[in-house]
């Protein structure tokens, strides 16, 4: 992308002490994370240098270098991160709704650090946004309903995965062929929340047959739902 | 972040990680190189997608505590009460979440075990076996959560019904509920 290279690369700072943590405990990111969720922060953006491709740092670097934002590079970063901070949703929210609720405050949070110069490493921008995940989902976790301000907006971009177009009928005949055990194990482990040692002692078998035995149901499941034989 | 991984994460990491089944150590790894890497998030999107399906599939055979639980999240269950040995065919009509056979009239106060096979009416073909479902002795009931997307089944449903007590002694009780979706 040559005509689109940015004669730019991204130092952002930051230059108030005051804000920084004092804690030796915690971690820049976890500092960074909280400034990014509303601490005041000034900062120092410094650009120069040649950038040959729409890296993440690209995009943060667009983004910080103008005052309103980039709408452009916005969206391509929460098209880039919407859907693995929704499946990190997923995995530790267990809810859709909560999910869909942390894609809004994870991408809201990462946006206006980046609109305010506050990441301070933009090349592994994906860091800052997972850390951001673990912090909010951490909030969510502890009971916090809204984090997303009424009025901030996000560019409308499809962050949703493909979860919601699973053939719910076609999955459920593939479940029926599988082998009665496995599909007790598929669905004591996804189902009912049951550890692999729970399985084990209910099907009277090793810890490893059952850890086999969701890996083979679920891929043959996979295959199945493909349309493969 | 490219579209390709020189290390991908493997099925079983990925699947162990939607399982729950990696330490807190394991699972940051797999955190961290999904935040960096298009290719093995599109490879843990198509697990996530079968294994949250199931997590929120309702099972064909439930308990009342189960239908409290799903009228309760505001599911629009309708009753259809079917006898042993009885042939009565059904409507799932627009705006039924679930459509609840109601297999009564059943002797289950000895029993221990209550499985169900599920086949159609006409071929034989066995759709799918729900072992060790729930059930209700005093009533004397199986309750069957028939759900929109079972329309893909064929429409001439028979439910056996098989029940074991104590003693290993078994009984096979069928009820024949011809399906016609709305």
């Amino acid at each position: 992308m040559s005509g689109k290279d940015y004669r730019r690369s991204c130092i952002a700072q930051w230059d108030d002490d005051r804000t920084r943590p004092n804690s030796s405990s915690r971690s820049s990111t976890e500092a960074g994370i909280e400034a990014a969720l509303g601490a005041k922060q000034t900062r120092v953006l410094a650009c120069g240098g040649v950038l040959g491709s729409d890296s993440d740092g690209d995009l943060v670097c667009r983004i910080s270098a103008h005052p309103a934002g980039d709408r452009e590079a916005e969206t391509e970063l929460c098209r880039r991160f919407g859907p693995r901070i929704r499946l990190y949703g997923l995995r530790h929210l267990r809810s859709s709704d909560r999910a869909s609720d942390l894609v809004q405050a994870v991408l809201l949070a990462v946006l206006t650090a980046a609109r305010a110069g506050r990441v301070t490493n933009p090349e592994h921008f994906h860091r800052f946004v997972l850390g951001t995940c673990r912090h909010i989902a951490r909030r969510l976790h502890q009971g916090e309903s809204r984090l997303v301000p009424v009025g901030d907006e996000l560019p409308e971009v499809p962050v949703m995965p493909d979860l919601d177009r699973v053939d719910v009928g076609a999955l459920f005949r593939c479940l029926s062929r599988l082998e009665t055990r496995a599909r007790m194990v598929v669905l004591l482990s996804f189902q009912d929340e049951r550890s692999p040692r729970e399985i084990a002692q209910a099907l009277e078998t090793s810890l490893g047959n059952v850890r086999v035995m969701r890996h083979r149901a679920i891929i043959d499941l996979r295959k199945c739902m493909e349309g493969e034989p | 972040m490219t579209s390709t991984c020189a290390t991908p994460l493997s099925d079983e990491q990925l699947i162990a990680y939607w399982a729950g089944d990696l330490d807190d150590d394991a699972s940051a790894t797999v955190e961290d190189h999904l935040f960096s890497c298009l290719a093995c998030t599109a490879a843990c999107e198509r697990i996530a997608a079968i294994a949250e399906t199931i997590r929120e599939l309702i099972p064909p055979i439930v308990s009342r505590d189960q239908v409290a639980r799903l009228q309760a999240k505001g599911l629009h269950v309708v009753e259809n009460r079917v006898a042993p040995g009885q042939r009565k065919a059904c409507v799932f009509r627009p705006g039924t979440d679930i459509l609840l056979h109601v297999l009564h009239g059943l002797d289950l106060g000895r029993i221990d075990t209550v499985d169900v096979i599920v086949s159609d009416e006409d071929s034989g073909t066995i759709f799918f076996e729900a072992q060790g479902v729930p059930f209700d002795r005093a009533s004397g009931e199986v309750l069957v959560a028939c759900q929109r997307h079972f329309s893909s089944f064929p429409p001439n449903v028979v439910f056996d019904v098989r029940t074991r007590d104590s003693s290993g002694a078994e009984r096979s009780t069928l009820f024949a509920i011809p399906h016609v979706f709305g």
